[in-house]
């Protein structure tokens, strides 16, 4: 297992995960983002809560499938995530959308 | 990387970005959402935007003062309820136009059907878009109700007196604002001198009197008597012939060639001989004919034929004309009896009006519409009026399509009356 410190964890988590399915999870106070498959849930709600402010009481994670692409002849597999669905405290929340 | 995805990434990129650049210490409030923008996310929000929108009468206050040329200005204050009511209406209406068309959101299964959240419909049409759509809300719910409101007698439709591209900068959700919007009225008349129980001289429009004289021939032709002749009366001019008919066309040599279709052609055609009633030459050459009698007469088409001339123009052609029967045509002459005899109890004179009367109505200059169109120039005296600029814009538009419409039937393409449509607009 490749050791990964605090710092580089941060940028190991890629972006959040809005599609319809999502968006009623936001009223759950449940957020989903893909981030790197290296990171296990302990780095990740470090990470999130570090991130973004807010007390995270689960986590839900799960591997998502090789998808694999040809280019011409030879056969690779896309950059693969972990998709997390992590649970806020009451009262926290994430502003996906912010202009700022 | 697959479209989703990529996108997905660029809607959700400040957010993210600044999280991911910038290391802020926890609590720095770059990164934490201010409290008074509402985020979609929430609940709270969600629970406000579902339900009826429009149950009870949106509210605004509207002012209005007359303007030039009979239209007025209308002052609408809509207050920051209205204005965020009429933008989560644009938002449904497009969330509806978008459909599953946004990625990442809808199936397959659920046409038309998926909930989007606000930010993404802003993100996906464009803030501009989203405002444009919530001033057309405002326009139909506002505006509108207002007008009906006030009882204004309106014609043409309302329109801002700013720029639209001005008024969709300043509109934002929740936040009052003020339109002003200008549209014409009903004219007001004022009366300046008395309009009832003057008299006027018209002139009586004059009579078309080559129309009336065929008008008059028409009615004796119609009233002609047939007279059988004896046996061998050579026919003269003004008398009728039925025969049978057959033409051909003629060669080079004068001889008969093959035989023209469809045209002038049968048994038992009753012909008038009257010249310049059929093709020239034809009556002619049929004056002396005799019952039972054959005879070919040389005629050349004229150069002009009718729509159903076809390819005969300037054609020389020979007519075979077997007379069967020579007929007297007693044209009756215009005295008492002549209108007796078109229906009981009639008297020349009353005739004879009868005929002016059905002349000037084709002609479209009755003594009743020059009488109206007199008063109508007198009574226009009388008030002065400003006509606003939407009804002269109607007029016009009217009077276009009905000379439109008139082209078209004289016979004009359609490409030609579509070039002057488009010059016009221009």
């Amino acid at each position: 297992m490749v050791r990964i410190n605090f710092s580089s964890s941060i940028d190991l988590i890629k972006y959040p995960l809005i599609t319809s399915k999502t968006n009623l999870l936001f009223e759950n106070n449940q957020y989903t983002f893909l981030v790197d498959p290296r990171l296990n849930k302990l780095s990740i709600k470090k990470a999130i809560e570090f991130l973004f402010d807010v007390k995270i009481i689960k986590i839900n994670s799960c591997n998502l499938p090789k998808k694999k692409r040809r280019v011409g002849q030879f056969t690779g597999i896309k950059p693969r995530y972990k998709k997390v669905i992590v649970k806020l405290a009451k009262d926290n929340k994430i502003d996906l959308f912010s202009n700022d | 990387m697959a479209p989703p995805l990529r996108t997905m990434m660029a809607l959700c990129a400040p957010a993210a970005l600044v999280a991911f650049v910038v290391r802020p210490n926890p609590g720095s409030s770059v990164i934490r959402a201010p409290a008074s923008v509402p985020a979609a996310a929430t609940s709270n929000t969600q629970k406000q935007r579902v339900g009826p929108l429009f149950a009870k009468p949106l509210a605004y206050e509207v002012t209005h003062k007359p303007a030039a040329n009979s239209s007025i200005i209308l002052n609408l204050d809509v207050p920051g309820e209205t204005t965020q009511l009429c933008y989560d209406k644009a938002i449904r209406a497009l969330s509806k136009e978008a459909g599953n068309s946004i990625p990442g959101f809808g199936n397959k299964g659920n046409k038309g059907n998926t909930k989007h959240p606000p930010e993404v419909i802003e993100r996906h049409f464009g803030m501009e878009e989203v405002k444009g759509q919530s001033l057309k809300v405002i326009s139909e719910l506002v505006v509108n109700e207002a007008i009906n409101s006030l009882d204004l007698q309106a014609i043409g439709s309302a329109e801002l007196v700013q720029d639209i591209s001005v008024v969709t900068q300043l509109f934002t959700p929740g936040v009052p604002m003020m339109l002003e919007v200008k549209m014409d009225v009903w004219p007001e008349v004022n009366i300046v001198k008395e309009y009832t129980g003057f008299e006027l001289e018209v002139e009586e429009p004059p009579i078309d009197e080559p129309r009336v004289a065929a008008a008059w021939k028409g009615l004796q032709e119609r009233n002609v008597v047939l007279e059988d002749t004896e046996e061998g009366y050579a026919a003269q001019l003004g008398d009728s012939v039925i025969a049978n008919m057959m033409p051909f066309r003629e060669n080079a040599d004068g001889s008969k060639g093959e035989q023209l279709p469809n045209i002038a052609s049968g048994d038992g055609v009753d012909i008038v001989l009257e010249s310049g009633r059929y093709m020239p030459g034809l009556a002619e050459g049929m004056e002396g004919v005799k019952a039972g009698e054959t005879r070919e007469i040389r005629i050349t088409f004229p150069d002009k034929l009718g729509p159903q001339g076809g390819d005969l123009e300037g054609t020389k052609a020979v007519f075979e004309v077997e007379a069967v029967e020579v007929m007297k045509r007693n044209v009756p002459e215009v005295n008492e009896e002549f209108a007796q005899s078109i229906r009981e109890g009639l008297t020349l004179e009353e005739l004879t009006t009868e005929v002016e009367k059905a002349v000037m109505e084709e002609t479209g200059t009755s003594k009743r519409d020059t009488r109206n169109k007199a008063y109508e120039e007198a009574l226009l005296e009388t008030c002065s009026i400003t006509i606003p600029e939407t009804l002269i814009v109607e007029q016009a538009r009217e009077k276009f399509a009905i000379m439109m419409t008139e082209f078209k039937d004289q016979g004009e393409s359609d490409a030609k009356i579509q070039s002057m449509i488009t010059k016009e607009a221009g």
